[in-house]
């Protein structure tokens, strides 16, 4: 595929042409908080932002999402709802890109969910190379970041006064089309430059390495002592977060919620294998009824269980999970936990 | 959608998040990174408060009682019928014959309006909340002890303390960022002591873990006193600039030596030494407690305790150091602090103090009264009796959250006029003859006040839902009707007035709380920046005073009808009376019903299984509830949350008050339990 350039000058004028077609999701910043939001004005974007609390996986998979519609009447009518509406996201960072080409293989293996693929195939990715990346970030070794190798349709490096656009599918390549006459091409020393920004960014991670792999071997081998699963359940509170931030947690309860008179909505949303609900078959009986089984599952899914299924660790090194912990047990202090043999 | 910053509406943390809303619907919650409280944490209620927002259960227009059933009817009827009861009662009866519950649930400047319309258009003092059920004894306590009765220290100063006593708070469960800088200090090498007649989680990461028998918290604190001063290990320099009273205070307390404190307590006299010993011996020492100590018939004698014991040690006045009560509800510190209380105006200032009484009516060009008003068990004592014979309750639900459940619902059903303004028909609601719908806290601008006494803002996210009005313009629409004219455009305009009204908000204004992460009162003008920690230099009331007290017994002790203490609470995954919790999806999968906490061995004496139905009786009334086999609870105790409706805990407990605060004993009864 074909690299460009574009001025930075030049990219909020890209964008603004990009909103004219198709609905533009790009990072906010809102008293210093960043989250991914639907754009109005396109200078309420902001490009210089370490990567948001909640991933943009929320506009594949949100929150809560009414499926359906229905009417209790004599014979139910049902009525499903999937958005079809086109989208382009700009600024999605490299971890996340690598978290959507996850929940791709898990939502289109044996039952395709046409609510995430749906809105997957409608969706443009613009991903924005962290050239300074955040502080619980361990993506370079997960191997999805600083810079993301596939995944992406358009890829963007900043080199200080401009973009260099790298082009990773057909998507992308139309997206510019949008607006070729911002676009100019490379040059040799446009590339040279690149790799400088990337080479720079990955020698400043804060984090040592976190070896995924050892842990995963470690796992699969039972050399993981019991006790470190009790020492996690006593700090686990339970609070779901590290499932709900995670870029590839894919798990959702379904509830059905009355709208008024006969007529109800079908939402899935959002849920956590930390908590008790999630094993609990319906008449009580929980295969997971302990915190320290369910801790456990969860790392061992995480870890080492998506290896034997996708040939990957399904941890892409976002590091989210280290900002939402209450108890300071993320993946990355277990990982390195595993790894030490505690 | 603009996303706007808002406080989450559980418990006193007051973690800053946005809520994600498509249309109206609220629909996701995003934690905010830089927010100090919240860090990009919440705990499982504030991940999952966007499911009741919208909940097809809300109230959505007025409902009026006609021929004994609630019917929908207009604003209009609503509140002419309300302001027409509320006149005639007071013509015929007197002022003192209304009585007004005001909310911990809902905003500074709703409690504040509440506060004012209670005091100007009723004419009564006659207002008071759920802080009466949770930190009244703190309020009475501390303020004697010190001069104020809110937190000394900020929330995150917790991270850097040396020892943390916790006593009488199940923190990690209900106040999760609370208990998660606490787990923090743990890590860097603080000393955790916790006394706490349950087993809490915080016990696994305990120095020590004292498990004194419930009732008998002044006997352990009055020892660990007797042992620092036989141990030299008081500071005898800060006693004498800081403190007064205290040779008299020590006569008591001496008293208290650890094998006669064993005996009263159960606590082995090894265990008091070496707490006595950790928390004397380190320097920056906070006292985290919260209704284990504040419950009880003797609660402000449980507070006084622990000020005195906090000050032998020399341990307030600094960071990282001090006395640290954890308010439960988001806003039970801001409407304390709003004066919805029977004897404060906002900001503690006494309602009989002249110069007090002048400076309000000056303002609200009125002759406020100056009788010290009725508290919330009084009220409903009152209206049993036939005494108070209207309401208007904003946003409590007593008929759950209050003691001895039979006996107020014979109160509320004994008034001649309830008002009642929700956004659920609770229980409470159900009883009464109009029922006004209210916003949500994503409905509506406001501020909350956090436990720490941050004043933060409320942002409207989403448009009213129906016909619903934010509780400010409700008191508003009231307050004109009865011809009290009050008009505020917005709650900034509250706001100013509480400022300029209340001098430990006299610096807070919405541009200022817009600016960053809200305010810390004390906050006395424009350029004041908030204050981190109290008491520097000066105590508030000047020195800090010493009480001595002695360990009186519970209201109701065992005996062999009712052999068992039952303990009510909270638990990690619901929230008071439910009504918010309950609706949300992940919450009830969670814990859907109910449930008592039995130890192993009575479980096993009794033949109860786990899960298995038992009846718990006390002397005022019985529940049905499932048994949950427990080692957290110690054998002849029994725990219940108050959560559920269908096993309401509150049928149970007694009213019985601690004389000085008027809290009701919510943590000691005695009760029976029987098999099924």
């Amino acid at each position: 595929m074909k690299n460009y350039i574009l001025d930075k000058n030049f990219l909020k004028p890209f964008l603004r042409k990009v909103m004219k077609k198709e609905r533009l999701i790009a990072p906010i910043e809102f008293n210093k908080d960043i989250i991914f939001d639907f754009i109005d004005e396109i200078d309420e974007i902001t490009t210089n932002f370490t990567n948001s609390i909640i991933s943009p996986k929320r506009f594949f998979f949100p929150q809560s999402d009414t499926i359906l519609e229905y009417e209790k009447t004599s014979h139910v009518k049902v009525q499903p709802i999937v958005s079809y509406e086109r989208r382009v996201i700009f600024g999605i960072r490299s971890c996340d890109v690598y978290g959507l080409l996850n929940l791709d293989k898990f939502y289109s293996l044996g039952y395709e969910d046409i609510y995430y693929l749906q809105r997957r195939e409608n969706v443009t990715l613009i991903n924005l190379v962290c050239s300074d990346p955040c502080e619980n970030g361990f993506c370079i070794y997960a191997k999805s970041g600083p810079k993301a190798e596939v995944g992406f349709d358009l890829q963007f490096t900043d080199l200080g006064d401009k973009y260099f656009v790298e082009v990773g599918s057909v998507k992308g390549e139309e997206l510019i089309k949008i607006a070729e006459l911002f676009f100019s091409k490379i040059i040799e020393k446009d590339e040279e430059r690149r790799f400088e920004v990337v080479l720079k960014s990955k020698s400043c991670f804060s984090h040592l390495y976190v070896d995924l792999q050892d842990a995963a071997l470690k796992l699969k081998n039972n050399l993981v002592s019991e006790n470190l699963w009790q020492e996690l359940a006593d700090r686990c509170q339970r609070c779901g977060g590290c499932n709900y931030v995670c870029p590839t947690c894919t798990c959702f309860d379904v509830v059905d919620k009355d709208i008024e008179g006969q007529r109800g909505r079908r939402v899935r949303l959002w849920d956590s294998c930390v908590l008790g609900g999630f094993t609990r078959l319906a008449g009580g009986y929980n295969p997971r009824s302990r915190i320290e089984d369910r801790v456990k599952r969860k790392f061992y899914h995480k870890l080492s269980y998506e290896i034997e299924k996708f040939q990957a660790t399904s941890c892409v090194g976002c590091g989210r999970c280290t900002t939402v912990c209450l108890g300071n047990i993320d993946t990355a202090s277990v990982v390195r936990r595993i790894v030490l043999g505690e | 959608m603009r996303k706007y910053l808002t406080i989450c509406p559980y418990c006193g943390c007051g973690c800053g998040m946005y809520l994600e809303a498509k249309e109206n619907d609220v629909l996701g919650v995003n934690p905010s990174y830089h927010h100090p409280i919240s860090r990009g944490k919440l705990c499982v209620k504030g991940w999952n408060v966007h499911e009741f927002i919208n909940s097809s259960d809300r109230l959505t227009y007025p409902l009026i009682r006609k021929n004994g059933s609630l019917k929908r009817t207009s604003w209009e009827e609503a509140i002419d019928y309300s302001a027409e009861k509320l006149l005639k009662i007071k013509k015929d009866y007197g002022s003192e014959s209304l009585g007004i519950l005001s909310s911990a649930k809902c905003t500074n400047e709703e409690n504040f309006l509440l506060s004012k319309f209670t005091r100007i258009a009723l004419g009564t003092n006659n207002i008071d909340h759920c802080a009466r059920l949770c930190h009244a004894s703190t309020v009475t306590g501390l303020k004697m002890a010190f001069g104020s009765g809110a937190m000394t220290n900020s929330i995150n100063e917790l991270e850097n303390a040396d020892c943390i006593l916790v006593a009488g708070s199940n923190t990690t469960s209900q106040h999760p960022m609370i208990g998660a800088r606490i787990l923090n200090a743990v890590e860097k090498g603080a000393k955790l002591i916790v006394v706490d007649s349950r087993k809490i989680h915080l016990c696994n990461f305990a120095t020590i873990h004292l498990c004194p028998k419930p009732g008998t918290d002044v006997a352990w604190i009055n020892c660990l006193m007797q042992i620092m001063v036989s141990e030299k290990l008081a500071d005898i320099e800060y006693i004498k600039r800081r403190t007064e009273n205290f040779e008299e205070t020590r006569r008591l307390f001496e008293l208290y030596t650890p094998e006669y404190t064993e005996k009263i307590t159960g606590i082995p006299k090894e265990n008091l030494i070496k707490a006595a010993r950790i928390y004397a011996g380190t320097r920056k020492a906070m006292i985290v407690y919260s209704m284990g100590i504040t419950q009880h018939v003797h609660g402000t004698e449980n507070v006084l305790a622990l000020a005195n014991l906090s000050l032998l040690a020399g341990h307030v006045g600094y960071p990282h150091s001090g006395v640290n009560p954890l308010r439960g509800q988001n806003n039970v510190q801001g409407a304390c602090d709003m004066g919805a209380l029977p004897d404060m105006l906002s900001g503690y200032q006494p309602i009989r103090n002249l110069e007090n009484q002048i400076k309000f009516n000056k303002a609200w060009k009125t002759t406020i009264p100056s009788k010290t008003g009725l508290t919330v068990v009084e009220m409903i004592n009152e209206a049993v009796l036939g005494n108070i014979k209207g309401m208007f309750i904003m946003g409590e639900n007593p008929m759950i959250s209050d003691p001895d459940i039979n006996h107020v619902k014979k109160a509320l059903e004994n008034l001649d006029f309830l008002l009642v303004s929700d956004m659920f028909l609770t229980d409470t609601a159900d009883l009464a003859h109009v029922v006004l719908p209210a916003c949500s806290f994503a409905e509506k601008d406001g501020t909350f006040t956090n436990t720490e006494r941050r004043v933060q803002r409320v942002r409207k996210t989403i448009n009213t839902i129906g016909e619903c009005l934010p509780d400010w313009q409700i008191i508003c629409k009231l307050s004109n009707k009865m011809g009290h004219e009050m008009s505020y455009e917005h709650p900034r305009e509250i706001m100013e007035e509480i400022a300029l009204l209340t001098p430990i908000y006299g610096g807070i204004f919405y541009d200022r709380l817009d600016e960053g992460w809200g305010l810390q009162w004390p906050c006395y003008h424009r350029d004041h920046l908030g204050t981190s920690f109290l008491h520097q230099e000066t105590f508030i009331r000047g020195k800090a005073h010493f009480t001595p007290v002695k360990q009186s017994p519970s209201y109701e002790e065992t005996d062999k009808d009712y052999p068992f203490i039952l303990t009510t609470g909270r638990i990690y995954f619901h929230f008071h009376t439910g009504t918010m919790s309950r609706r949300c999806s992940a919450l009830d999968r969670e814990v859907p019903e109910g449930f008592a906490s039995i130890n192993y061995n009575d479980a096993q004496d009794l033949d109860i299984k786990e899960g298995e139905k038992i009846k718990i009786i006390s002397r005022r009334g019985e529940i049905e509830v499932r048994a949950s086999i427990s080692e957290a609870v110690c054998r002849g105790a029994i725990f219940v949350s108050f959560h559920f409706k269908e096993s309401p805990a509150n049928k149970l407990t007694s009213s019985a008050l601690d004389p000085v605060s008027k809290i009701p004993e919510l943590k000691v009864c005695a009760c029976k339990v029987e098999k099924l």
